[in-house]
C-alpha cells in the first residue's frame, strides 16, 4: 500500500498510524503502532495490521493477529481481500485469523488452501479452521469439509493431521447434528495414528465431545 | 552448529535432488570431479540406502578433495551422509574421523555418531571434551554426548556453562538439564530465548526443546521466532519428553497441547 495515496481516504488517526508504521525501525515501535491500531478500532486500520503479518518479526505478527481478532467478523472481508500471495509466513497469520474468527465466508479460501497451498504452515492453519467455518455453511459444504478433513488425517505432515483433529471436533460440536456420528468415526481414525501426539489430541477431543452431547 | 559446514545441506534441501541411479551416484562419488563427488556423497545421505556405507567410508578417508586451508569437503559430506543412513557399521570410521585435522569433519562426525546412537562413541567424545589441546567443535561434542545419554560426561560438560560462546553454553545447559533436571539450568535457555540476536533465539528454542523441560512449553509458544519453528520446537519437546519418560504422557500432553493449539 502506498501511504501517500491511501492517506487521503483514511481517517486522520489511521493515516497518522500508517505513517508511523512506515517509519518504524524497531520491533518496539512496530508493536506500539500495532497496538494503537487495534485500540483505535477503525476497520480502515485492518489492512495495516495485515501488512504487519509480513514484517518478519514474529512478536509483531502475533500482536497484529490479536488486534485483528478484536475486530471479529468485521475483519473477514479485509483479511480475504489482502491475502499475501507471495509471503507464506504472512499468509499463515491471515489464515490463522480467519480460522479463529470462524466466519462462513472464509470457507472457499480455506478449503482451497488445504489442497493447493505449498506451505505447511498455511495448510495446517487452514485445516484447523475449516471445521468451524464449514459449520456456518450449508450441509453440502459441511460434508465436503468432513471429506477434506478425513483426507488431512492421512497427510504426511503431522501438523496437518493434528489440525484436522481439532477441526473435526469443531465440526462435530457446531455442525449439523446429522453429521455428528460420521465426524466421531473420523476421530476414531486419529486414535490409530502412529505419532503419539495425534491420539492424545484425539482423546482430548473425545472428552470434550462427551461433555457436550 | 557452525554455519559454514551447514550451508551445502540447507541450500540443497531447498530443491529436489537431481535423481541419480545407484550406479551413477557411486560412479560420481568415485570419479574425478570434486563437485560431482561432493554432490554424490550428499545424495547418498538423502536416499539412505545401506549399500552406501562402504563407499562413503572410503570417502571419509579421501585425500584428494582439499581446500586451500587444508579442509576436507568430501569427508564432511560423507560423515553427514553416514549419520543419515543410520547404519552402525559406520561407527569405527566416524570415531576415527573425530581425529581428522579438519574441525568441520570432526563436527559432522560427532553429529553423525549421535544419530547412530551407538555407545561406542561415548568414550572418544568424552576424551576429546576433557582434552583442551586444540580448538574443537564443542557444541557438537556436547550435543552428541547428550543425545547418547552419556550421563558419565556430566562433570566434563559442566565447565562449558561458562564458555564464551552462547551456543556452547546453551548446548551444555540442555544436555545437563536432561541429565539432572536442575531447575537453574533452564535459566540459561530462557535468557538466550530473549537474546536480541535472531539466530541465537532460534538455537535456544530448539535447545529448550531438546532439554525435555516440559514446563518450558509456554516459552516456546511465545518466543520471538517464526511460527513454523515454534510449532516444530513444541513438537520436538513433546517427542523428547515422551522418549525420556520422566513425565507421564498424559501430563506431557496437558502441558504441550494447549500451547500448540494457540499456534494453529
Amino acid at each position: 500500500m502506498s501511504s501517500s495515496s491511501a492517506a487521503q481516504v483514511l481517517p486522520a488517526a489511521v493515516a497518522q498510524l500508517a505513517a508511523e508504521l512506515e517509519q518504524a525501525t524497531s520491533a518496539e515501535e512496530l508493536l506500539r503502532v500495532v497496538r494503537a491500531l487495534g485500540s483505535l478500532g477503525h476497520v480502515e486500520g485492518i489492512p495495516l495490521l495485515i501488512r504487519a503479518f509480513g514484517f518478519n518479526r514474529p512478536a509483531v505478527g502475533e500482536a497484529a493477529l490479536e488486534e485483528v481478532l478484536r475486530f471479529g467478523e468485521a475483519a473477514v472481508g479485509p483479511l480475504l481481500a489482502n491475502i499475501d500471495g507471495f509471503d507464506y509466513g504472512a499468509r499463515a497469520y491471515s489464515v490463522r485469523a480467519l480460522a479463529r474468527i470462524g466466519h462462513g465466508d472464509a470457507y472457499p479460501f480455506l478449503a482451497e488452501a488445504i489442497v493447493a497451498d505449498f506451505a505447511p504452515s498455511v495448510r495446517r492453519a487452514a485445516a484447523r479452521g475449516l471445521g468451524q467455518v464449514a459449520a456456518r455453511r450449508p450441509l453440502s459444504d459441511q460434508e465436503r469439509a468432513l471429506h477434506l478433513l478425513r483426507q488431512c488425517l492421512g497427510d504426511a505432515d503431522w501438523g496437518v493431521r493434528y489440525a484436522a483433529v481439532g477441526s473435526l471436533t469443531d465440526l462435530a460440536r457446531l455442525g449439523e447434528a446429522s453429521l455428528r456420528s460420521a465426524v466421531e468415526a473420523a476421530l476414531q481414525m486419529a486414535l490409530q495414528d502412529a505419532d503419539p501426539l495425534i491420539p492424545l489430541r484425539a482423546r482430548l477431543s473425545q472428552q470434550e465431545l462427551a461433555a457436550d452431547p | 552448529m557452525d554455519g559454514s559446514a551447514r550451508v551445502p545441506m540447507t541450500s540443497n534441501t531447498a530443491v529436489l535432488p537431481q535423481p541419480l541411479t545407484w550406479e551413477q551416484a557411486i560412479a560420481r562419488l568415485q570419479g574425478d570431479d570434486p563437485q560431482d563427488r561432493y554432490y554424490a556423497a550428499w545424495y547418498l545421505g538423502t536416499v539412505r540406502d545401506p549399500r552406501g556405507v562402504e563407499p562413503l567410508l572410503l570417502a571419509l578417508r579421501d585425500e584428494r578433495d582439499r581446500t586451500a586451508l587444508g579442509g576436507y569437503p568430501l569427508r564432511r559430506n560423507a560423515a553427514k551422509a553416514l549419520g543419515q543412513i543410520g547404519d552402525v557399521r559406520a561407527v569405527p570410521g566416524l570415531i576415527e574421523a573425530l581425529g581428522c585435522s579438519d574441525l568441520h569433519v570432526r563436527e559432522e562426525a560427532a553429529y553423525a555418531l549421535a544419530q547412530l546412537g551407538d555407545r561406542r562413541a561415548v568414550a572418544p567424545l568424552l576424551a576429546l571434551l576433557q582434552s583442551r589441546e586444540q580448538e574443537q567443535p564443542w557444541e557438537a561434542f556436547i550435543e552428541a554426548l547428550g543425545q547418547l545419554n552419556a550421563t558419565e560426561a556430566e562433570a566434563a560438560i559442566r565447565p562449558f556453562l561458562s564458555h564464551p560462546s552462547e551456543r556452547v553454553r546453551s548446548a551444555a545447559a540442555w544436555v545437563l538439564y536432561r541429565f539432572t533436571q536442575a531447575e537453574e539450568l533452564t535459566q540459561v535457555l530462557v535468557a538466550l530465548l530473549a537474546h536480541p540476536n535472531f539466530s541465537l533465539r532460534q538455537a535456544a528454542l530448539f535447545d529448550l526443546a531438546e532439554s525435555g523441560w516440559v514446563a518450558g512449553a509456554p516459552l516456546l509458544a511465545t518466543a520471538d521466532v517464526a511460527l513454523n519453528l515454534r510449532i516444530n520446537a513444541l513438537k520436538r519437546l513433546f517427542d523428547v519428553a515422551l522418549q525420556l519418560g520422566r513425565v507421564p504422557p498424559d501430563r506431557v500432553a496437558a502441558a504441550i497441547i494447549p500451547q500448540l493449539d494457540r499456534l494453529f
